[in-house]
């Protein structure tokens, strides 16, 4: 598999302003480092999950790689060798066509003023793409395949008629509309109820399946990145823990994180007893701004050398690599392709 | 059984809205026993939060307790004034809600704040007050030294243990905890559910838990009541729920579910369909258009909440037939038969 | 904006909503609320007296009246053939209020259009940019803000010809600051919803998120407040004109107050002045209840208090 999207050595700082920017900054009022030096490509064809907690970077990522946000090191390449800090004007605009998005507030990413016909039309308008005569029938067929038929039935709705799971499966629409290469989805059923998530998630799979979209998928929640991705990458304060199979990953997590975050998740059946977090583990401490690795105040493993160096993700296995010192020198002969270190 | 420390009979609250009643509870039943407690699951609209909020009868004011008793160590809630029920709520029944930063005051010191909700209540003075400030800031493990900061200066997870403290100062006998995590990160909800279970061993209180999740739930409830479109469609005791659920709702939702721990491959199924409006709900069984399991008589008649087995009901025309539904139920192709989209 | 459309649910039909939704949208704000019906006919009314005006005045308003006896007929009272009775140049009351009538609604309507146009623009480019736009937008729009309006008007139109216009021109030049700030508040909160993201990803150009997709989640506030603009500029007109600094020759509500003052017969012609003064407070009156229904549909925290 070739390489749709090639992320290398990104970072992307925010300026402390208010409380919440203060709090992960201490109070030194410093710039909050969001995204800090991340390797990574997503795969034609692949579902790719990106995981984290809020504050992780994993959104960051989201909005570098759409050019809502611009990094501020490294580089973010298209296949075609497009350089995606550099696009202006018409060439970011026509990288719209290929890239697309759709957001976690189903609510909120709406236009509550255009009919679910004029939201679908609209990047047809602004990219000139068809004829005025073309457009219901390309509308039609992105409707058709977010699942809102009878399309007739829904084309002159507006969003307030709709229930949240309609208005992803628009939103969804709206993205497909100019038939993208690659569809960047930030935590699209966070906000939408159980029953309803299944469905969102089985059409995101449909997709991948069925017409060999690539999908960024952006969670918090394992349970559903393992149902839907192929690989993912596990985010910890703009950082990267740990990458790989997504089964592999999620069912025998290698980093310390990343086996805090599994083990944490309440599971669905009151026969299986897992182990509870330590209910006082120091919470302040996590907010602190460290040298070396960021879990390390948090991590039950910390060692002399976490404090020092920045561990480098490297593979434990075919479909795994870790960011942890702990695995270092396991299996020399294998390194990591993203240098996670400082420049 | 230990005595009911509260009971729930025939519930209704309607909304009052421009275009009329919307009835967000119709009818619901339910108890806590003393210690236990209960989880109160459904989706966004299904009224478990109007319940949660018309048990201390604090309800926006186009709100209205329109039938049904609140029955509390056995007397009626519903009937109180203002005045009564203040005595009642964080001494009798406390709140843990759900978001930390709107129900801490931002410009009052934390500790200061629920040194207010002690002397609110009990006749003690500033000193008595600030030392049992202090030992519940022990009890949720914050550092005491925190009782002199500002809401923003704690972090989500330490706000919301502040919240579980305050909730406990007066050493209420029930905690309404309604989706008390919902803004938290999965790890600090893990420790504030640790905390909060380890707090009620030691005090023995019961807890009515209001949330969607059911990992929750079947972590932390000893019982479990469905809710669906303003009404309790099932409940039982929580083991008994996940193993054998009887109503075809409880069985979506457990279809629907994903989770780190089923076969990665297994195909979640989604409820084809919205939960109906209700200000105009459907003669019938209220999920008789989303359920694959519908009869003529599931649109004509609405079904009652019946038992299926000890402590187990389900309101469900269909719920003699639970086993044979359950089996069916695993299969996806059932319920793609309902073509509406969800 | 989305809250005007909270009254409506889920419907299951297709239907045509762009009609029959919008005007119900229009009609919810008259919805149960007396005063606000009220308020929509008697500006109807007045709308319709200022359109027909030519025709429905009897008389010229400038035209002297003669008695039977031949004489100028001045301060005649109220009768049927003079309705509001005549001024004390023997020129028909009714006939003036029915062309003044059509003064004010234009210069209510043209001032709160012009007040609008400038207002939503500047709202729009400020809080949509940021930054040095915005500070300079807003920092012009603090200077006009705090201009005091009738003493200005005064200097202003003493060295200036004295034309309606150049009140309509002066007043609109003060008043847009109110709706500038206004929507440049809602452009800020506006520009952080999720929907303008996915406007700039489906390939928006600026002007297109502005007036496409900002534009009009902002207009019925700026709405509100051109509903406003028409009851302030009326009642600014009529102060201009009263205190003498307005057109002589355009027949106003202010004027025919104004000619009324300078006469010297305020205490007595009761039938002269009356009727100007509770027009002003009619039309202002129902315009700012209208505009208040439309805010508390905009604004529903507005209605519990």
């Amino acid at each position: 598999m070739t390489a749709l999207v090639t992320l290398e050595g990104v970072s992307k700082s925010f300026a402390a302003k208010g409380q919440l920017a203060s709090l992960f900054a201490g109070d030194t009022g410093r710039d909050v480092l969001a995204v800090d030096g991340v390797s990574f490509e997503i795969k034609e064809g692949e579902i790719l999950g990106l995981i984290g907690e809020s504050g992780s970077g994993k959104t960051t990522i989201a909005r570098l790689l759409l050019r809502l946000e611009q990094h501020d090191a490294g580089s973010i390449r298209f296949a075609d060798g497009r350089d995606v800090g550099a696009l202006r004007g018409r060439a970011l605009r026509d990288y719209y066509r290929d890239v697309q998005m759709i957001f976690q507030d189903p609510y909120g990413s709406i236009n509550p003023r255009f009919t679910v016909f004029d939201t679908v039309a609209e990047p047809l308008k602004t990219q000139g793409l068809g004829t005025a005569a073309e457009r219901p029938d390309r509308v039609a067929r992105a409707l058709a395949r977010a699942g809102l038929k009878p399309v007739e039935a829904y084309a002159a709705k507006y969003p307030h008629e709709l229930s949240g799971g309609e208005r992803q499966r628009l939103s969804i629409a709206r993205a497909l509309v100019l038939e993208p290469r690659l569809l960047v989805a930030d935590e699209p059923v966070s906000m939408l109820d159980v029953s309803i998530r299944a469905s969102i998630l089985n059409l995101l799979k449909e997709l991948a399946a069925d017409y060999g979209l690539t999908i960024l998928y952006i969670s918090h929640d394992l349970s559903t990145t393992r149902y839907l991705c192929d690989r993912i990458i596990i985010m910890y304060r703009g950082r990267f823990v740990e990458s790989g199979a997504a089964g592999q990953v999620i069912d025998e997590p290698a980093h310390p994180y990343a086996q805090a975050l599994k083990a944490a998740i309440p599971i669905p059946d009151p026969t299986v007893r897992r182990a509870h977090a330590d209910p006082d583990a120091d919470e302040e401490a996590a907010l602190e701004t460290v040298t070396g690795c960021r879990y390390r105040p948090l991590c039950p493993k910390a060692m002399a050398c976490c404090g020092t160096s920045v561990p480098d993700l490297r593979a434990i296995a075919p479909d795994q690599e870790v960011a942890c010192f702990l695995y270092e020198g396991l299996s020399p002969h294998a390194t990591a392709e993203g240098d996670t270190g400082q420049p | 059984m230990t005595e009911d420390l509260l009971q729930v009979e025939d519930l209704s609250v309607s909304y009052g809205t421009a275009e009329g009643p919307v009835k967000a509870l119709d009818r619901i039943s339910f108890a806590v026993a003393a210690g236990e407690t209960l989880g109160l699951v459904g989706e966004s609209g299904c009224g478990k939060t109007t319940a949660g909020r018309a048990l201390i009868k604090v309800m926006p004011a186009n709100a209205r307790i329109t039938g049904g008793t609140i029955r509390y160590r056995g007397r009626d809630l519903v009937p109180l004034s203002h005045e009564e029920m203040r005595a009642i709520r964080w001494r009798e029944i406390a709140v843990v809600p759900q978001s930390a930063m709107n129900a801490l005051n931002p410009v009052f010191r934390v500790g200061r704040q629920i040194e207010e909700v002690i002397r609110e209540h009990e006749a003690v003075g500033k000193a008595k007050a600030r030392a049992r400030a202090e030992e519940l800031f022990n009890l949720v493990k914050i550092d005491t030294a925190r009782l002199d900061h500002f809401p923003h200066q704690f972090s989500g997870g330490m706000r919301q243990r502040a919240l579980v403290a305050m909730a406990l100062a007066l050493r209420p006998r029930l905690l309404l905890a309604d989706e008390p995590t919902t803004a938290l990160d999965v790890v600090t909800q893990d420790r504030i559910f640790s905390r909060i279970r380890a707090l009620q061993r030691e005090s023995g209180a019961s807890m009515l838990l209001i949330t969607h999740d059911m990992g929750l739930v079947a972590e932390n409830c000893d019982r479990v009541a469905v809710m669906y479109a303003g009404r309790i469609v099932e409940t039982a005791p929580t083991g008994v729920l996940f193993a054998e659920p009887a109503h075809p709702y409880t069985l979506g939702l457990k279809n629907a579910f994903p989770s780190t721990t089923r076969p990665k491959d297994q195909t979640l199924i989604a409820i084809a369909g919205a939960p109906p409006v209700l200000r105009d709900p459907p003669a019938g069984c209220r999920f008789a258009a989303r359920c694959p399991f519908a009869l003529e008589i599931c649109r004509r008649e609405d079904p009652p909440l019946v038992e299926v087995a000890g402590g187990h009901l389900a309101a469900c025309h269909r719920s003699d037939e639970a086993p044979m539904l359950r089996a069916k139920a695993a299969d996806s192709a059932t319920w793609t038969r309902t073509a509406v989209p969800a | 904006m989305a809250e005007l459309s909270v009254g409506e649910s889920g419907s299951p039909s297709a239907k045509s909503p762009a009609t029959s939704g919008t005007w119900r949208r229009l009609w919810s704000p008259f919805a149960g609320r007396p005063l606000a019906i009220a308020s929509l006919v008697i500006l109807v009314v007045f709308v319709l007296v200022g359109i027909f005006a030519p025709w429905l005045a009897p008389f010229d308003p400038m035209e002297k009246n003669f008695g039977p006896d031949g004489r100028l007929d001045r301060l005649a009272t109220p009768s049927f053939s003079h309705l509001f009775g005549t001024t004390l140049y023997a020129r028909d009351v009714f006939s003036q209020i029915i062309v003044g009538t059509r003064t004010a609604l234009i210069v209510g309507v043209i001032t709160a259009v012009a007040m609008t146009v400038i207002g939503l623009n500047v709202g729009l480019v400020a809080g949509y940019f940021g930054g040095w736009v915005d500070s300079l937008l807003m920092r012009m729009t603090d200077v006009v803000f705090g201009v005091p309006i009738l003493p200005f008007a005064i200097v202003a139109l003493s060295l200036l010809e004295p034309s309606t216009w150049g009140i309509i021109a002066l007043m609109s030049a003060l008043f847009w600051p109110i709706t500038a700030r206004v929507v440049r508040a809602q452009v800020l909160s506006l520009r952080e919803r999720p929907f303008i993201d996915a406007a700039r990803i489906s390939g928006a150009g600026h002007m297109r998120i502005l007036y496409k997709h900002i534009a009009p989640n902002v207009m019925p506030q700026a709405f509100i407040h051109g509903v406003f603009g028409v009851a302030w500029a009326i009642t600014t007109e009529a102060s201009i004109n009263f205190l003498g600094f307005g057109d002589p020759f355009t027949m106003s509500w202010g004027t025919i107050i104004y000619d009324v003052f300078t006469s010297m017969v305020s205490y007595t012609a009761w039938w002269w002045f009356l009727p100007p003064g509770l027009c002003i407070i009619l039309v202002v009156t129902a315009a700012y209840f209208i505009g208040q229904a439309f805010e508390e549909i905009a604004n529903p925290r507005l209605k519990a208090r």
